[in-house]
């Protein structure tokens, strides 16, 4: 017995050093956290955590699911923690838009078991519509938030927040950007995950606290703004937060400097780099204090103040929105609370007074100047600092570098059903109201074929909103096409679709049905018919789905078979009602590739009408000869993924496919066979 | 012509930008990179696009070494540090010069993946591998051509492992031939191996 505790013991404390992405220390974190359960919904840069937890998950002692939306997610994450289960849930900073709704009640309610909400924040933005700041909506929201810089950070940081929202029942908000889930470190983990015992579920109790009233939310908001205090002053002494100092005898101190997030990397980075040149010229900076503000709310007051006494400047760095500036300047002004109220007034730099920049993603390269100016240093900031200052390094035309913004893919399919609704749209006014997803690419040259996009879920309802202005203005000519993918069907199409029938709306929804969800990373959801729990479910059938919800026609196509996707897109746009067209053709990246289509040099006459006409990254135009004949056109076999559309645009044969004459069916057949294993 | 100081790369003081065109293969090298530098004891950070830019669009991926965490503060390499710049396209090679350190190295793969905005504009990557013989010296600067991984009966895929070898042959990478076998060894299938130590053969001689 006690050499078997011992042998269990070596086993806890035995380690290896790994090569960890954020995400994936996040969700190792939480493994040996003993978490329950795994939730969410895809969405770059958060996708990876709820993804490792379903791959380190041998036994299925851990139940983790892909939910249809991240209110679904949400509530079933509340429901897990009022039964005493320890529970993570992940989505990307819009996906808590969508989530406001439980988050916000969730909050006045508590939680039982540990709830840890990731949300992942993208500076930039990289690949959001928006660059808001989730901890604002931990203020919003009253629950504490953890703000890491790195990926080894957020490993910690991960088992602490499991920590304090079982210590104060309430959820918990791990917030990381980009650079931190898509960074990755050498992190020491244990060897043996998969032996850490999950921790034990007591089973929800029967309580009146758990149903939310106007009498229990006046004192649920006195509790939790108390709780705040109290958790407030436990961050004083938090071991991520850090309050340094840099002093010099000949220099008094009066100059700050605080950052959060991935920004306090580069704010050290960028310090390094100054008392590096100042020594190189005999130099010193002058003497300032450093704090890094990891628990970015409730404000750790008690070291706020400590960073300020005796400054007569302070400079707040961190992206996004102005949350730990503001939280400085308020112990700066008349409505702190006594205790940390600071009576000699600092002036507070950053965001608010145009210091810092508003938006995109920081850098060294962006802070180190900005340091060097509050610092009185700006001598020491050189372009380049390891070439002397008269080799100035060339810079490299501009016609060199071509632009080469993302694109759909060589192949993919819907490029194809784009391009069937265009043809079947001819000549007459249509507006092409998109989605979130890959799709929205439809939106650059030559497609054209997406002028609005706002949020998941819109590409049904913008599309009603536009044809009720239309109608209202006397237009009742131009057409009206919402584009969703399958995933965001199931996700938040469905409402607007039942809105579209109930209220009598004229629209074509244009289902584009890849049977995956391609922009994260192909993630299974409820039409794919398979779960993270490598269980079968029966597949949702969106076709079914639609019809159910009263639209017709709905009609099926694959959109590679180009003549039929044409003629199916003219009847849908015909109807007078709600009409629905379900392109299906799997996304490229789930197959092998077909055969590539080639060029046939003697009937190519280099109009490039293929290369207008599809905008495939897999075709371009080859110099011209000397003399001035025009180039032909030329397929690049590494990228072609044999969708044969290209063929259709051509007039003279000059693309020639191994699968000329096989029906669409056999192709499609074909595909579908390829599969990635 | 830029500083043509040679310096021999050190494990725990190496900055490598891998760049390339989303789906080429940019985040595999670097993982390689990475894991053959954290063999020597190295604390390794990396920095990788992920998302939509995967998609056809210019990708970069960081690698950044230390003796300790401390030592890389951020996962991003500032402008004009990196030692190493391994570019999968010569346009993107271009696109990273302004990262590359005074005396630093680069590899590129004359692979010119055509830019969809520049598909008429007979983009052939010739103007920009002759740019980047003007402004790096010759010992710092190799071109590798992927064609020699088609006719050897490799895929293309292999383009990684290729230039690695194409690198170490350099003297521009922080570890041996050896070294990075054993890192192919901890992150490649097996049935890609052998392929891989063709590509690697080929990069190398």
């Amino acid at each position: 017995m006690t050499s078997e505790l011992a042998m269990q013991q070596a086993a806890e404390v035995a380690t290896e050093r790994r090569l960890l992405m954020g995400n994936e220390a996040i969700a190792l974190a939480a493994i040996a956290a003993g978490v329950n359960v795994a939730c969410g919904y895809p969405g770059t840069p958060s996708t990876e955590i709820v993804e490792t937890i379903a791959r380190n998950n041998p036994n299925h002692s851990i139940h983790v699911e892909w939910s249809c939306n991240e209110k679904a997610a949400f509530e079933l994450a509340a429901g897990v923690s009022y039964s005493g289960g320890r529970v993570i849930v992940t989505c990307k900073q819009v996906g808590m838009n969508v989530a406001s709704d439980p988050l916000m009640s969730l909050a006045y309610i508590g939680c039982k078991g540990g709830m840890v909400i990731v949300v992942a924040d993208d500076p930039g933005p990289i690949s959001s519509q928006t660059e808001q700041d989730s901890r604002q909506f931990a203020q919003f929201a009253h629950i504490p938030v953890f703000d890491p810089a790195t990926p080894e950070e957020a490993w910690a940081m991960t088992q602490a927040a499991f920590e304090l929202s079982e210590a104060h029942g309430c959820p918990v908000m791990l917030r990381p950007t980009t650079r931190v889930d898509h960074a990755c470190a050498s992190i020491e983990v244990p060897l043996d995950l998969a032996s850490i015992p999950r921790h034990a579920i007591d089973g929800f109790i029967k309580h009146p606290d758990f149903v939310i009233f106007p009498a229990l939310s006046r004192r649920a908001h006195e509790r939790m703004t108390a709780d705040l205090v109290q958790i407030s002053k436990e961050f004083d002494v938090c071991r991520f937060n850090r309050l340094d100092e840099y002093v010099r005898d000949d220099y008094e101190l009066y100059l700050g400097i605080a950052c959060s997030g991935d920004s306090r990397g580069y704010v050290n980075e960028a310090l390094t780099r100054l008392h590096e040149r100042a020594r190189e010229q005999g130099l010193e900076l002058p003497s300032y204090r450093l704090f890094e503000v990891a628990t970015p709310f409730p404000f750790p007051q008690k070291l706020g103040r400590d960073f300020l006494l005796g400054l007569a400047d302070a400079l707040v760095i961190e992206e996004l929105e102005p949350v730990v500036e503001r939280s400085l300047i308020q112990l700066t002004g008349p409505v702190a609370a006594d205790a940390y109220r600071i009576d000699a007034p600092c002036v507070i730099h950053g965001r608010l007074d145009g210091t810092t920049p508003v938006a995109g993603e920081y850098s060294t390269d962006l802070l180190t100047p900005i340091l060097a100016k509050f610092l009185g240093v700006t001598e020491l900031v050189c372009t380049q600092p390891s070439c002397g200052a008269d080799a100035q390094p060339a810079v490299p035309p501009q016609e060199l570098i071509p632009p080469r913004p993302p694109v759909l893919c060589a192949g993919c399919p819907h490029r194809a059903s784009f391009l069937a609704v265009k043809k079947a749209a001819g000549k007459r006014d249509i507006v092409y109201s998109g989605d979130i997803g890959c799709y929205t690419l439809g939106c650059n040259k030559p497609l054209n074929t997406t002028d609005t996009c706002l949020c998941m879920g819109a590409g049904v309802t913008i599309a009603q909103g536009l044809e009720t202005a239309a109608r209202l203005a006397g237009d009742s000519q131009t057409l009206h096409a919402g584009f969703v993918g399958d995933s965001t069907f199931f996700a938040s199409a469905m409402t607007g679709l039942a809105n579209a029938v109930y209220n009598h709306h004229r629209m074509c929804l244009c289902v584009l049905d890849n049977s995956t969800t391609a922009m994260t990373g192909s993630q299974p959801h409820p039409g794919t018919g398979v779960t993270l729990m490598d269980t079968k479910s029966k597949p949702i059938d969106i076709a079914a789905v639609c019809r159910a919800l009263g639209c017709d026609p709905v009609l099926e196509v694959d959109p590679l078979d180009h003549a039929a996707a044409v003629a199916m897109a003219e009847e849908a746009l015909a109807s007078e009602g709600v009409s629905v067209i379900i392109f299906k053709s799997p996304c490229v990246q789930l197959f092998k590739p077909l055969v590539p289509v080639t060029v046939d040099a003697q009937a190519c006459r280099g109009c490039g009408k293929c290369v207008r006409e599809t905008g495939c990254p897999a075709l371009s135009m080859a110099s011209p000869h000397e003399g001035g004949a025009r180039g032909i056109a030329q397929i690049d076999a590494t990228l072609c993924n044999g969708c044969d559309l290209c063929i259709n645009s051509c007039s003279f044969n000059a693309l020639v496919s191994v699968r000329d004459g096989m029906p669409a069916a056999q192709r499609d057949a074909q595909r579908r066979e390829a599969f990635r294993g | 012509m830029a500083n043509t100081k040679v310096e021999t790369p050190q494990a725990e003081n190496f900055d490598c930008l891998v760049v390339g065109v989303g789906g080429q293969g940019v985040v595999l090298a670097s993982r390689l990179i990475a894991a053959a530098c954290m063999n020597e004891g190295a604390f390794v950070r990396t920095a990788e696009t992920i998302g939509m830019s995967q998609r056809g669009g210019s990708v970069a991926s960081h690698v950044r070494t230390g003796s300790c965490a401390e030592d890389v503060p951020s996962s991003l390499i500032p402008a004009h540090e990196a030692d190493l710049v391994l570019a999968f396209e010569p346009a993107e090679a271009v696109r990273a010069y302004s990262q590359l350190k005074a005396g630093g190295r680069m590899v590129v793969a004359m692979q010119p993946v055509v830019p969809v905005m520049a598909a008429n504009s007979g983009y052939d990557g010739e103007a920009q591998a002759d740019w980047l013989k003007e402004h790096i010296a010759p010992e710092n600067l190799a071109f590798v051509d992927p064609a020699v991984l088609v006719a050897s009966g490799l895929s293309a895929k292999c383009l990684n492992v290729m230039l690695l070898g194409a690198a170490i042959k350099l003297g521009a990478l922080p570890f041996t031939k050896e070294q990075l076998q054993q890192a192919m060894q901890k992150l490649m299938k097996p049935k890609l191996i052998e392929m891989n130590e063709k590509a690697l053969e080929l990069g190398i001689n």
